[in-house]
C-alpha cells in the first residue's frame, strides 16, 4: 500500500490542500474545516478512497484547538491518506460524510460524544459509548472526571 | 371466524447478558411474529475509558492494559501497539524478535478462530465442537503460558522486542502441536463444516455485498468472506510477514458459512506461517535496552495490523513528552458490528443469532 502522493491531492484539490505532510509512511493532507466534505467527496470520487478506516479527533488544548483526523484507503488501488481540518475548540461542527461511507456512522457518534463535535446532517448523534446523559465530553484535555 | 388476526410489532431486547451476544453486547429488535425487522446493536456496556487512560499513562504503563482490547486475541494487540511506538520512535526491532512476534500471533489467530468455531457452533445448537475447539485452545495457552508466564493477557510483547526469548523445547512443542492440528481440523469439518444442519443454518444467510462491506469499513474474514481481497498482512506487509508463503482466504458467497469458512481455511495459512517461521528462526537478541522512561518524538503515527477480526489500528499523537495526547484504537470488530444492523432485518430471530455470531466480535475492543 502506497501513500497518495502530494502531486495527485494536488491534482484533485488545488489550493484546498492547505499542507501536506508525511507522517511515517501516511500522506497527511490538512483542509479547512468548511471545504472537509467537498475535500473527502473528492478524493472519494477521483481517488477511489473507498475505505474509511478511522476517524477521530485530537484535542490540542496549548493550541486552542482541535483536529479532526481520517484515515483513508482505496482497497482496490492500495494507496493510504489522511485528511485533517482544525476545529475551535468550543461550538465546533463539520459536515458529517457518513453518506459518503457508512463507516463514518459510529465513529462520527463516538467523536460527537467524546469531543463535543457536532456533526450536521448525521442522522443520529445520541450517545454511543457513554450512558445517556453523560455530562461533558471525557477526551477534552480540560474535562474534569467524576468523583 | 374473522381471517383478519391482528397483529403487532414487538419490540425485544436480545442482550445485554444473553449466551448468543458473545459479552454484553444488546440487540433491540422489532418483531414481526418470528420474522426480525429492524435490529440496532447498542454498545458501551464495556466501556473502560481506555483510550482516557492512555492519555495518563507512559509508554510503558500503558503496556499491559493493550492486552485488554481484544482479549481473545492479545497478542495481536499488544504488538500493535509495539510496532506503532516503533514507528512513532525509529526503533530498530531485531529479526529474531520479529519472528518471535510473528510466530506468537499466528498461534493466537489461531486460538481465537477456534473460540469463534467453538462458540458459532453453539451459537446453532452443536455443543460438541465446542469442547473439542477448547482443547485444541488449551494447547495453545499452554504454549503461552511457558513463553509469556500467562494464559490470556499476556503481556509478551515489548516496544523493541519481546519480553523474553522462547523458553527451551518450545520449537518441538510447538511443532507437536502443529502436526496433529491440520488432522483435528478435518475433524471440525466433519461435525459442522459438512454437517447438514450447519450448512442449512449457515448457507445463503446473512449475505453481506462487497460494497457494502468496503463502505461499511469492514475487515477480516467479515470482508474477505464478501470477495475483497483485502489482507493487510498481504496489502501493507508489516513485520516479516512479506518472508512467508501464504494464502489470503477469499470467498465470493458472503454470507454466514463463508464467513465460517475464512476462519476455518486461515487456521491452515497460519500453520504454514508458523512452520516457515520455527524453520527460518533467526539467532540474536530478542529485546532492546530501552529507557522506562520513553520519551516518543512529537509527531503522529498510524499502523494498521491483520488482527484475528481485520484490519487493526493504532493512531498516537506525541507532544515529544513520556505521555501520549491521544491514542485511538481502531477496533476491527467496531466496524464489522455495525453492519449486523442491515444484514438481520428480514431474517428470523434464529438467524439473527447466526448472523451475530459470524461476525465475531469481541467487546472488549468494540467498547474499549
Amino acid at each position: 500500500m502506497t501513500p497518495v502522493s502530494p502531486e495527485e491531492i494536488s491534482t484533485v484539490l488545488g489550493p484546498r490542500a492547505v499542507e501536506v505532510t508525511d507522517a511515517h509512511g501516511w500522506t497527511v493532507c490538512r483542509v479547512e474545516p468548511d471545504q472537509w466534505y467537498g475535500c473527502l467527496a473528492d478524493l472519494n470520487r477521483s481517488l477511489e478512497m473507498d475505505y474509511l478506516a478511522c476517524l477521530t479527533a485530537v484535542d490540542l488544548l496549548e493550541e486552542g484547538r482541535m483536529d479532526l483526523v481520517v484515515h483513508l484507503m482505496s482497497l482496490e488501488r492500495r494507496r493510504k491518506l489522511a485528511v485533517k481540518c482544525s476545529l475551535p475548540r468550543d461550538g465546533a461542527s463539520v459536515r458529517s460524510v457518513r453518506d459518503i461511507w457508512a463507516a463514518a456512522d459510529w465513529l462520527e457518534r463516538e467523536t460527537h460524544e467524546m469531543f463535543g463535535i457536532h456533526f450536521e446532517g448525521h442522522p443520529d448523534l445520541s450517545n454511543l459509548l457513554l450512558p445517556d446523559g453523560w455530562e461533558g465530553h471525557p477526551l477534552r484535555k480540560d474535562y474534569v472526571e467524576p468523583d | 371466524m374473522s381471517s383478519q388476526i391482528k397483529t403487532q410489532e414487538l419490540e425485544v431486547n436480545m442482550g445485554p447478558q444473553h449466551p448468543s451476544t458473545h459479552g454484553v453486547l444488546r440487540v433491540v429488535i422489532k418483531l414481526d411474529g418470528e420474522v426480525v425487522r429492524e435490529a440496532t446493536p447498542v454498545i458501551g456496556y464495556l466501556h473502560r475509558g481506555m483510550e482516557k487512560t492512555a492519555e495518563k499513562r507512559t509508554y510503558f504503563q500503558f503496556m499491559p492494559l493493550t492486552d485488554r482490547f481484544d482479549y481473545l486475541a492479545s497478542m495481536l494487540n499488544s504488538a500493535l501497539y509495539c510496532q506503532t511506538l516503533e514507528k512513532l520512535c525509529g526503533m530498530e526491532v531485531s529479526r529474531r524478535a520479529e519472528y518471535i512476534r510473528v510466530i506468537m500471533m499466528e498461534l493466537n489467530r489461531i486460538s481465537s478462530h477456534l473460540v469463534f468455531v467453538g462458540t458459532f457452533g453453539l451459537d446453532l445448537g452443536a455443543t460438541t465442537p465446542f469442547i473439542y475447539c477448547f482443547r485444541e485452545r488449551e494447547a495453545i495457552l499452554d504454549l503461552f503460558e511457558e513463553a509469556a508466564g500467562a494464559r490470556m493477557t499476556f503481556n509478551y510483547m515489548r516496544p523493541g522486542g519481546v519480553a523474553q526469548d522462547l523458553p527451551a523445547g518450545f520449537d518441538r512443542k510447538c511443532r507437536d502441536f502443529l502436526k496433529k492440528l491440520p488432522a483435528l481440523l478435518r475433524e471440525y469439518d466433519d461435525l459442522l463444516s459438512d454437517n447438514r444442519i450447519f450448512r442449512e443454518r449457515t448457507r445463503g444467510v446473512g449475505v453481506l455485498e462487497a460494497r457494502d462491506a468496503v463502505n461499511w469499513g469492514a475487515s477480516g474474514p467479515v470482508l474477505r468472506a464478501s470477495g475483497v481481497e483485502y489482507d493487510v498482512r498481504k496489502a501493507d506487509p508489516y513485520s516479516v510477514y512479506s518472508e512467508f508463503e501464504f494464502d489470503a482466504v477469499v470467498r465470493t458467497e458472503g454470507d454466514c458459512l463463508a464467513r465460517y469458512l475464512c476462519r476455518t481455511e486461515e487456521m491452515r495459512q497460519s500453520i504454514r506461517i508458523i512452520e516457515q517461521a520455527l524453520d527460518g528462526l533467526p539467532e540474536g537478541p530478542v529485546s532492546a535496552k530501552i529507557n522506562m522512561n520513553l520519551k516518543a518524538p512529537a509527531g503522529e503515527a498510524y499502523h494498521h495490523i491483520e488482527s484475528a477480526r481485520g484490519d487493526m489500528g493504532c493512531y498516537i499523537v506525541s507532544d515529544g513528552s513520556t505521555k501520549p495526547v491521544r491514542l485511538k484504537w481502531r477496533a476491527p470488530s467496531f466496524a464489522n458490528l455495525n453492519i449486523i444492523s442491515k444484514l438481520i432485518p428480514g431474517w428470523k430471530v434464529a438467524d439473527a443469532v447466526a448472523i451475530i455470531g459470524s461476525v465475531d466480535i469481541v467487546l472488549g475492543e468494540v467498547d474499549r
